[in-house]
């Protein structure tokens, strides 16, 4: 039986540890606690703490070059000027004081709003699951096949919900035509935001079925303005597109899963239509079961993967799955930290606030700006340059004209084949490093 | 010229190039104390690992993970050609101060 490292010391070695060294570090030392105690680990994770702490202070040393200088003799100073001048040493404490609340609470105010909890029930506990593809270093979205392996292997995830987000006109009678914002998802999105509609019935599986009938629930905004708040609209055709759907539900006001969408229809993707790594792009949520936590259900989803890598080696094994916190999935790893940053000089006054529904990208990014980012991602995936996609991206983001659909997915397009990788750099030990050294 | 190794970080560069091909953090631990008979802590491996390849001294990639490390990867790190130029300067500096002592206090080397 495979013995558990302390769980405290394990969990300080995760806060203390950099991201990019984390794992294999991890990895390390659950290798060799194999023939160790569980002292011996706990000594492991104070020293690990010390090292990369001090390892951190000096990188920020050098990178500031600035030191606090501290010494006995500024502490001796300060009990002096103390001693002589109470009040000037305390209004100068008080004023350094109340400027650390503000720079906390600025922080604390920066970091609610960069990772909102969805305003959901247990919103908190919502998370994305994706798969990272580690040869080009992007997320993999064709992972129609992943997502039913997931849903019906996972134990620590509950309610495993796939969506992709398409523009639709939608046009009805006597209405002017609206492109609307339409959510393609599996009835269990519904189950995973835990929201009702207030007319009629949400998605159920059987609308997901291929030949079923083309139903579609509207959003409270489509069904003020565009139905008159009718209470007969259950039953009523609408056209999203070339297709007519009947009327089946209408959500709350506010009602905005996963993304931004107006009105939801069934997501008809068949894994048996489809190879690993081919068909609509798709991305998946769903809650943490309970007692499970984010690191219990990133274990078993890399215990899936592996097992998965080891089936499908061809297509799978640079794959990677991880479970990422719900707003972050909307963003590549590079973007999520830039975009953090960006997002905050282009936030719409009060449009983010007070959304009683979730809206992770007007929590984020305004809704046609969240979309370009996804089309900035996926154009970066056909080989532009990131420079060029970086510069359309600042562009856009400062307010620049945008083309109206930009990063919407056509369905009309023939399912893509696998992407065709960029060349990868060689790795640098590859190229002309010897192998030995030579010691002459 | 370049920044000049210390010598703790030839130690574990020279643990690597031991080595051979890509090698991981608890065997370059191992490899250290076998040689060298002294404890090390495995953190000042790692710290060191990062630095040399925030140097470009080293370069690293995930290997596959394995259910016997409970689905973490390896973090695999090969020398890389600068690595080897910088342990060549290394070398020539301390062979450049030996040179010349006596043959006794060299062979104690």
């Amino acid at each position: 039986m495979t013995r558990r490292s302390p769980r405290l010391a394990r969990w300080i070695l995760e806060r203390v540890l950099p991201p990019d060294v984390r794992e294999g570090i991890s990895g390390d030392l659950d290798e060799m606690f194999r023939r160790r105690s569980g002292l011996w680990y706990w000594r492991q994770a104070l020293s690990f703490s010390t090292h990369f702490t001090r390892e951190r202070l000096r990188g920020w040393r050098r990178r500031t070059d600035m030191t606090t200088g501290m010494s006995w003799l500024d502490f001796k100073l300060g009990v002096r000027m103390l001693r002589r001048y109470p009040g000037l040493t305390f209004v100068g404490g008080l004023g350094m004081a109340v400027a650390i609340a503000v720079g906390v609470t600025s922080f604390a105010f920066f970091y609610s709003s960069m990772h909102p909890v969805l305003p959901l029930a247990e919103g908190d506990r919502i998370v994305g699951l994706e798969n990272w593809d580690t040869s080009w270093n992007n997320q993999e979205e064709r992972i129609i096949h992943d997502f039913v392996a997931w849903r019906s292997e996972l134990k620590s995830v509950e309610d495993l919900a796939a969506f992709r987000q398409v523009q639709r006109n939608m046009i009805g009678d006597g209405q002017p035509v609206e492109q609307v914002s339409v959510g393609e998802m599996t009835a269990s999105a519904f189950r995973l935001a835990r929201v009702s509609p207030v007319l009629g019935r949400p998605l159920i599986e059987s609308d997901e079925r291929k030949g079923a009938a083309e139903v579609v629930v509207i959003g409270y905004t489509v069904w003020k303005n565009r139905f008159a708040s009718r209470t007969s609209v259950i039953g009523e055709s609408v056209r999203l597109g070339a297709t007519v759907h009947t009327i089946v539900g209408v959500m709350p006001e506010g009602f905005a899963f996963p993304a931004s969408e107006r009105a939801w229809v069934p997501l008809r993707a068949d894994p048996l239509d489809y190879e690993r790594r081919r068909g609509p792009g798709i991305m998946v949520a769903g809650r943490l079961a309970p007692g499970a936590t984010f690191e219990t259900a990133q274990a078993e989803l890399t215990t899936l993967g592996t097992r998965m890598a080891t089936a499908f080696p061809k297509t799978h094994d640079r794959l990677r799955p991880r479970v990422v916190r719900y707003t972050e999935m909307w963003f590549d790893d590079e973007r999520r930290s830039d975009l953090n940053i960006l997002q905050i000089f282009i936030r719409p006054q009060g449009r983010a606030w007070g959304r009683p529904w979730p809206d992770p990208a007007r929590h984020l990014l305004p809704r046609r700006r969240a979309a370009r980012v996804r089309g900035c991602r996926r154009r970066a995936a056909r080989h532009l340059d990131r420079p060029r996609v970086e510069r359309r991206l600042h562009g856009r983001a400062v307010g620049g004209a945008a083309p109206r659909r930009v990063g919407v997915h056509d369905e009309r397009r023939p399912a893509r084949g696998p992407r065709s990788r960029p060349a990868r750099p060689a790795h640098p030990a590859d190229a002309g490093a010897e192998r030995r050294l030579t010691l002459t | 010229m370049r920044e000049a190794l210390g010598e703790f970080e030839q130690l574990v560069l020279l643990a690597i190039v031991q080595l051979e091909g890509d090698v991981y953090g608890v065997p370059i631990v191992d490899e250290i104390e076998r040689r060298t008979g002294r404890t090390v802590a495995p953190a000042a491996v790692y710290v060191t690992l990062r630095r040399l390849e925030e140097k470009g001294l080293l370069s690293s990639k995930m290997s596959a993970p394995t259910a016997e490390r409970g689905g973490k990867a390896k973090r695999c790190v090969k020398i890389t050609t600068a690595g080897l130029a910088s342990l060549r300067e290394a070398r020539q500096v301390i062979d450049s101060m030996w040179k010349g002592l006596d043959p006794g206090l060299r062979t104690e080397k």
